[in-house]
């Protein structure tokens, strides 16, 4: 295949990606990690939400197993709670990057 | 290290063979929801049956955070940050309620960190958004692959592939940095569909948006609605809605994208809906003229330069029947509404960091004035979702 061909064995065409680098805050360095530890959230969530899940179902049923978890359909007062126990969560540590003080400006 | 580019090209040379298709039907109380043989649904679907599952826990779990996380950055940081762009620029003189230039906007935020911390923050999340939904969809690339090419000669409906369309340079970008974009990834309408209910903050929706904005497209006003073309229409939403509407409807959906296609056209045979989506562009569809009595584009011309623009809009008055009716749903032009001078840097945002490419040019163009030097005739109280954010206008073509 030639990249760039719109051939019917990939059904793709070539892009064209973006052109400007998302560096913020004078430090790419600290955009990125930034960014991790952003990222790191959407780890923690999915344990969090592993956790609610096998809790949920060793009460119910005294044992778990990854299908039974995998297969989990959370009711609609759980999906709730679930949702609020999140924005808690992201209130609760990322309400830090909200602590800058208006007049002090980033070096650079 | 394996590149986007290097990951695509090895995962588009994975074939598959088709099997016979609609092995089994899943129940459904709210539509006809068939299962394709090669069909993926590890985790079945939401409630509706229209939308599956995403194939792992922690996928749709990280999706979740990813979509709080927006929403936190957009109502919560971002309102203090956009009353903190209103400030400075009231404090440089202007009136923030009406933007100054966009260069004026950016020079009197400078460095500040509340502003840059939270652009920080809705980057990521976008990033973060596509990083998941990439990743875990790869991860069962070849399965992904083969649903497809099971799908692409089922039916009811058609799928047409052109794999000699020589695609403008316009539609190439990677629109909200989605990789791949709409025409790089095959697997990106998938992709995309994942991605778009977290950036409408529903996650699970099950083409609630779609179904409501079907429910008012306009209809010609001698009641005729026989034919029915949605130009730029990516994964076929709209048009499947548009069948529900109008079941004896002959309904068309063409789009640049095969991607985006290929996964349009799976979904709505697996809801039965008898859709024809092809593989073509809005410049040049190759239809008959007068060969249609409604024609939409939903969200489409933001994304496209003005001269392509005047291009399409001809070629829809061309297709248009005398009395047709052209419903183009898009966000308001600088023409239409002055915005604030926080609402003024989040597109400036949305244009550059979330690579709107074609965007500013949208907003700065008089699109009303192009409908009509195309030779529609237009009406500018069309019905909307939200005439606070939508363009709210329609064309009719003249006898």
């Amino acid at each position: 295949m030639t990249e760039g061909a719109n051939t019917k064995a990939t059904h793709r065409g070539d892009f064209i990606p973006p052109q400007t680098e998302d560096v913020f805050l004078n430090n790419a360095a600290l955009d990125n990690v930034m960014s991790t530890v952003i990222a790191l959230g959407s780890e923690f969530w999915a344990l969090q939400k592993r956790m609610n899940v096998m809790e949920t179902l060793l009460e119910e049923n005294g044992s778990v197993s990854k299908e039974m978890v995998e297969a989990y359909r959370p009711t609609e007062e759980q999906a709730a709670a679930w949702e609020e126990q999140r924005d808690r969560f992201i209130n609760r540590v990322y309400g830090f990057l909200q602590n800058t003080d208006p007049d002090s400006k980033r070096a650079g | 290290m394996i590149d986007r580019r290097t990951l695509f090209g090895a995962a588009a040379a994975v074939t598959s063979a088709v099997a016979s298709l609609f092995a089994s039907r899943q129940a459904s109380a709210a539509v006809r929801t068939k299962s394709l043989s090669n069909d993926i649904e590890v985790r079945g679907t939401y409630s509706e049956g229209r939308l599956e599952r995403l194939p792992e826990m922690d996928m749709e779990s990280r999706l979740e955070f990813t979509q709080g996380f927006r929403n936190w950055s957009l109502r919560n940081f971002g309102r203090k940050s956009s009353r903190r762009i209103n400030e400075l620029v009231k404090e440089a003189g202007f009136d923030p309620k009406v933007s100054p230039p966009i260069d004026d906007v950016l020079d009197v935020v400078g460095d500040d960190l509340t502003v840059w911390t939270s652009v920080r923050c809705k980057t990521t999340a976008q990033q973060i958004m596509w990083n998941n939904l990439v990743d875990g969809f790869y991860a069962n690339k070849d399965g992904y692959l083969a649903e497809l090419e099971a799908a692409d000669n089922s039916g009811p409906g058609t799928l047409e592939l052109n794999a000699s369309l020589s695609i403008p340079d316009y539609t190439k970008h990677e629109i909200h940095i989605q990789p791949g974009g709409y025409i790089g990834d095959p697997l990106g309408g998938y992709v995309y569909h994942y991605g778009v209910n977290v950036f409408t903050l529903d996650l699970s929706s099950e083409d609630v948006f779609h179904r409501d904005l079907a429910a008012i497209v306009p209809v010609p006003e001698d009641g005729k609605m026989e034919r029915f073309l949605d130009i730029g229409t990516g994964v076929a939403q709209l048009p499947m809605a548009v069948k529900e509407r109008f079941p004896d409807a002959d309904i068309w959906g063409i789009d640049v994208g095969a991607p985006m296609l290929r996964y349009g056209h799976m979904r709505a045979a697996e809801q039965g809906l008898d859709i024809n989506l092809a593989q073509r562009l809005a410049e040049n569809s190759g239809f008959e003229d007068n060969s249609f009595d409604v024609v939409t584009a939903y969200i489409l011309f933001h994304e496209v330069p003005t001269e392509d623009a005047k291009k399409i809009l001809s070629e829809v008055r061309r297709i248009l029947r005398p009395g047709g009716v052209f419903f183009p749903v898009d966000f308001k032009t600088y023409t239409q509404v002055r915005p604030s001078a926080s609402g003024r840097f989040n597109q400036w945002w949305d244009h550059v960091y979330n690579n709107e490419v074609w965007t500013e040019e949208y907003r700065d163009s008089d699109f009303i004035q192009l409908m009509t030097d195309a030779g529609l005739v237009v009406t500018e109280d069309a019905p909307t979702l939200q005439k606070r954010f939508w363009n709210s206008v329609m064309a009719t073509k003249p006898a």
